[in-house]
């Protein structure tokens, strides 16, 4: 049916023209606009929250169901889904309980002392995984290999407290800034040139892209097919 | 990359290897307490420092701690250091967040750096009077804004309940014009948005705190003078640290998490370039005795 | 007024470069009386005809400007001050107000003023907020008597000025409140915090009506003690203006005029390419490896994955990362192997699950569609990473597609993914990022080329003329960066100032 396409793209066509021109008018109207959008964003993202969560719990609870491989795990989704309701609620800042303002609640518990050091436990696999990655891809097969192996070597090195003592046992107490300068100087030449080459490309085809976006023509966003 | 089933075995060993002596070189150094203290701040991490440095006591400067607990390894040494420094300064620091996820972690922040400064500088500093902690308010952008027209307005009360406006800690500031310093310590794109609302709109001056990977997206800031110091990494907190201990050299030792780091984090970058280089060197014997391709 | 900014200037700034420029002639100015050595330096005399207020232009309305002439001497220790009425009448009685300026010459401003006008160079201004000078009265504390007004004033009803009254009442520490008086308490918070967001609305809208009216304004040059006037005849000089509300910001015209240009050029190519469907585009190299990534998961008979990325459904790599999923899940489609997307934000997973399925119809296969192949993993950072990792380490996929927006995760998404012997591809506008994706993953979309993702895969000839556009869009730019990096280079070493030809390329603050 032609309102099933035709409308929203209408209501893309006006907004993405209002914010355009919002960026030009500097009466007050714009800045009431852009505020009324915000919010609206905020309610629609708040509604939206359900969708993911039923979307969440249905498949793992398939899995379940089904008994697919690792479907213990989807068990521990619902446990901790189920713990931290039930803190939220009763223990936390939920219906049930009013927490004196910076009184710290089982919920806010929960979260510093579980969710917080599982987070910095993945965050910290990082490390482990820049080093194996590193000694894993960087080989000298190329010229263009040769000189991202040495720029990675001279700005990691550079970086590091320990590289004025290597400059003062090569230069003498005149090279202790030695590498942290040529460090330096990579990131603010070539690097800040390539990024932002790098950032003009990306900002000309965002403007192409939501111009396509704008007037109709990329229609991916709104899913289904043309 | 789409690797064989064979070299994936190998890597695997090979991975396993380095995991250990990674761990290795970040562990040792913190249980040996090998701390190296004669490095030079970058210019640009002195530059922050310099202008906390010469404010008048008693003047308010607003922090905003935009960052969740992800970002804490990297962002939280900042953040305390540069409070402690604030609080040396008789400095009276305003304290929020914009990410309701920082809103505790922003405040255990406050609280170390508090405590801590209690202990250095044998004074007791209280809420509300030597600092405020305004905690979260939703709002984003539109939040910055409302500040820059009514700073009370925006946040009625601070994130313990006590009605700002009759604080003490906020007197003769109004709105974000009345500040002279602004900091933002962030990973997300605020430390741009608190330019572009905050900054170029009310005029005070801005420093920043990001995350190393962030750092090189500031220089031009810093380049066009719209950012006038800039901490990056772990590496910025330490700049701070060692600053901070510069000021008072032989009284306190005020190592922080930023100086800790630091041998741990030389430590590890010199392994990762031994391996590689170690890497590479077998690499090129390989293939020049035939034995490796491309 | 308006050359500021705009294409002429830097044209009429590129031939300033080619003539060094001369010094403007200065108008002529009221000298000031002669001084003997031991009585105190004369006030400097104001030029009464060049004494003038008006709107602050490209502004919300705010502001009025004052300017007036620089005195050619200034002697030390005198500064300025404006006095302000509601009417002519108004001047020396309380109803006006005066305010000490600090004036600065138009020129150094060329956001709101031309600095190719030689007169700017040469007039000071100073920007008056009439709100801030007569602000309007303050909402007040929330106190018994506050509710009362507000109750008259309808914007509370009886029952919860009553309710309100009670709690204020009530000075019960924190600590011996039970719950329910701790619920209440909670209420009055909320309402407090209800009533100070309307009265600041109330505020802001005083304030733009005071700013609005119109006011007279005098200027005076003060040493602290002395005052002298801006006169004619003797009688100080009244000038009158108000703030209005503009609709143009013109230190945006440079701007403006380029994304037009830009956006006019696009929709040319677009046109253009409507006549002449045969646009060439360059091989993209991980969007080519698209098919063969999903033959090779057909072949091995293990899933294909789809890693959204964090970004949200109004992030453009987004946009772009769904029009290579509906390539991705057509093919799947077609080869009927599994095609499993994991999602950060609801919204995506939404849209995905739509253009999946979509997929799969055209296809002829919509019974093959399983909603829980699209699904939300988690909603936050490492959480999410945690979710994909596990999936990929069990499921072994073939073939890992991770497009959209990524931060610090992407390393130990990618790390993993080549750990389970998968081609990978790569996509994402997020450069701090790239050297990541870039050293781990067979193929890699390096910022644009994510863009163009959707013209390279559909090869629709719309999608291609804005390719091209966006290529002329670029050409030009580099020709600017040439061309100006030359020019200030020349500049520096014959010393010309060429400020108004950098000017024309940035945002004018």
């Amino acid at each position: 049916m032609w309102y099933k396409r035709t409308i929203p793209l209408l209501i893309v066509f006006v907004a993405g023209l209002l914010g355009f021109a919002h960026e030009y008018v500097p009466h007050p109207i714009a800045g009431r606009f852009r505020e009324e959008v915000t919010t609206a964003f905020r309610i629609i993202g708040g509604f939206a929250l359900f969708i993911g969560a039923y979307s969440l719990l249905h498949m793992h609870l398939t899995r379940i169901r089904r008994r697919q491989p690792g479907w213990a795990y989807s068990g521990f989704v619902f446990l901790g889904a189920s713990v931290m309701i039930f803190l939220g609620m009763v223990l936390g800042t939920g219906p049930l309980v009013d927490p004196a303002p910076g009184e710290l609640t089982a919920f806010q518990w929960g979260y510093d002392n579980v969710l917080v050091p599982c987070n910095a436990t993945i965050f910290s696999l990082l490390a482990f995984f820049m080093a194996s990655a590193a000694f894993r891809t960087f080989r000298v097969r190329n010229f263009s290999a040769a000189l991202l192996l040495g720029a990675a070597v001279v700005v990691m090195f550079g970086r590091v407290p320990i590289s004025e003592l290597f400059g003062e046992l090569l230069f003498g107490a005149d090279g202790r800034q030695v590498f942290p300068k040529a460090s330096q100087i990579l990131m603010d030449y070539p690097n800040l040139a390539a990024k932002r080459g790098i950032l003009l490309g990306v900002s000309l085809g965002a403007i192409a892209q939501s111009l396509r976006v704008l007037f109709g023509i990329e229609r991916s966003y709104m899913g289904g097919g043309d | 990359m789409a690797i064989p089933q064979a070299e994936l075995r190998r890597l695997a060993i090979a991975k396993h290897v380095i995991f250990v002596l990674v761990a290795a070189a970040v562990i040792v150094p913190f249980v040996a307490k090998v701390y190296q203290r004669d490095f030079k701040p970058t210019s640009y991490a002195e530059d922050l420092f310099q202008k906390v440095h010469n404010l008048d006591a008693n003047t308010r400067v607003l922090i905003s701690l935009d960052f969740d607990p992800g970002s804490e390894a990297e962002l939280l040494p900042m953040g305390v250091a540069i409070l402690r420094h604030c609080f040396q300064q008789r400095l009276i620091p305003v304290v929020m967040t914009n990410y309701p996820s920082g809103v505790d972690l922003a405040r255990t922040i406050v609280e170390e750096a508090v405590a801590k400064s209690e202990v250095d500088y044998g004074r007791k500093l209280t809420s509300g009077r030597d600092y405020a902690y305004l905690g979260f308010r939703p709002g984003g952008v539109n939040l910055v804004l409302n500040m820059g027209e009514n700073l009370k307005g925006a946040f009625q009360t601070d994130y313990y309940g006590k009605p700002t406006e009759d604080m003490p800690a906020l007197v003769g500031v109004q709105s974000l014009k009345d500040l002279k310093l602004v900091i933002d310590i962030t990973s997300s794109a605020w430390v741009e948005l608190w330019i572009v609302y905050g900054a170029d709109r009310f005029g005070f001056e801005y420093g920043a705190g990001v995350t190393a990977v962030m750092g090189p997206d500031m220089y031009p800031f810093l380049q066009s003078g719209q950012v006038i110091g800039l901490l990056d990494g772990l590496r910025g907190a330490a700049d701070y640290e060692l600053l901070l201990q510069r000021t008072e050299v032989g009284k306190l030792d005020k190592t922080g998490r930023g100086i800790l780091g630091m041998t741990a984090q030389s430590a590890a970058h010199v392994l990762v370039i031994v391996l590689v280089l170690a890497a590479n060197a077998r690499f090129i014997f390989r293939r020049a005795t035939g034995r490796e391709k491309g | 007024m308006i050359a500021h900014g705009a294409i002429t200037s830097g044209l009429l700034a590129a031939l300033a470069f080619l003539a060094p420029p001369t010094a403007a002639a200065p108008a002529s100015r009221p000298a000031t009386a002669p001084t003997t050595s031991t009585a105190p330096a004369p006030l400097p005399l104001l030029d009464p005809n060049r004494f003038a207020a008006y709107d602050r232009p490209s502004d919300d309305g705010s502001a009025v400007i004052v300017e007036w002439a620089k005195p050619l001497h200034e002697p030390e220790g005198i500064s300025y001050v404006v006095e302000i009425a509601p009417s002519p009448d108004a001047f020396g009685t309380d109803r006006a107000k005066t305010v000490p300026v600090r004036p600065a010459l138009k020129a150094t401003n060329p956001k709101f003023f031309s600095a190719l006008s030689a007169s700017n160079r040469e007039l000071y201004y100073a920007a008056v907020t009439p709100a801030a000078v007569f602000p309007p009265p303050a909402p007040g504390k929330f106190t018994a008597e506050r509710i009362d007004k507000l109750l008259a004033a309808r914007r509370l009803n009886a029952k919860q000025a009553a309710r309100a009254k009670e709690l204020l009442a009530s000075k019960k520490p924190e600590a011996e409140l039970s719950s329910r008086e701790k619920r209440q308490r909670r209420w009055l918070g909320r309402l407090q915090a209800y009533i100070s967001k309307s009265d600041a609305r109330t505020l802001k809208a005083r304030q733009r009506e005071i700013n609005g009216r119109t006011y007279y304004f005098r200027l005076a040059v003060t040493d602290g003690g002395r005052k002298a006037y801006v006169a004619r005849g003797g009688t100080p000089v009244t000038v009158s203006a108000g703030g209005r509300a503009n609709w143009i910001k013109h230190f945006r015209w440079n701007n403006l005029v380029f994304a037009l240009t830009f956006s006019a050029v696009v929709m040319a190519f677009i046109h253009i390419a409507r006549r002449n469907p045969n646009l060439f585009i360059r091989k993209i190299a991980g969007l080519e490896a698209v098919d063969e990534a999903i033959g090779r998961a057909t072949e091995m008979g293990r899933p294909v994955f789809f890693v959204h990325g964090l970004g949200s459904m109004q992030e453009l790599a987004t946009i772009a990362a769904v029009n290579v999923l509906a390539r991705v899940a057509r093919r799947a489609a077609d080869y009927d192997t599994r095609v499993r997307v994991m999602n950060y934000e609801p919204i995506v997973t939404a849209v995905s699950q739509e253009v999946v399925q979509q997929a799969y119809t055209e296809a002829g296969r919509p019974d093959a569609f399983d909603p829980d192949d699209v699904s939300l993993v988690a909603t936050t950072q490492f959480s999410y990473v945690a979710a994909v990792s596990g999936r990929m380490i069990r499921e072994q996929p073939a073939a890992v597609f991770m497009v959209g927006r990524f931060f610090a995760e992407s390393l130990l998404l990618a790390e993993t993914g080549a750990s389970t012997g998968a081609i990978q591809v790569a996509g994402t506008d997020s450069y701090t990022q790239l050297p990541f994706f870039i050293t781990t993953c067979d193929y890699t979309l390096i910022g644009e080329e994510l863009y163009a993702a959707s013209a390279y895969l559909s090869r629709e000839p719309r999608m291609l003329g804005s390719l091209r556009g966006q290529d002329v869009g670029k050409a030009f730019l580099m020709i600017v960066i040439v061309v100006g990096a030359l020019l200030l280079t020349l500049a520096g070493f014959f010393d010309v100032d060429l400020t108004l030809f950098r000017d024309l390329f940035k945002p004018l603050s």
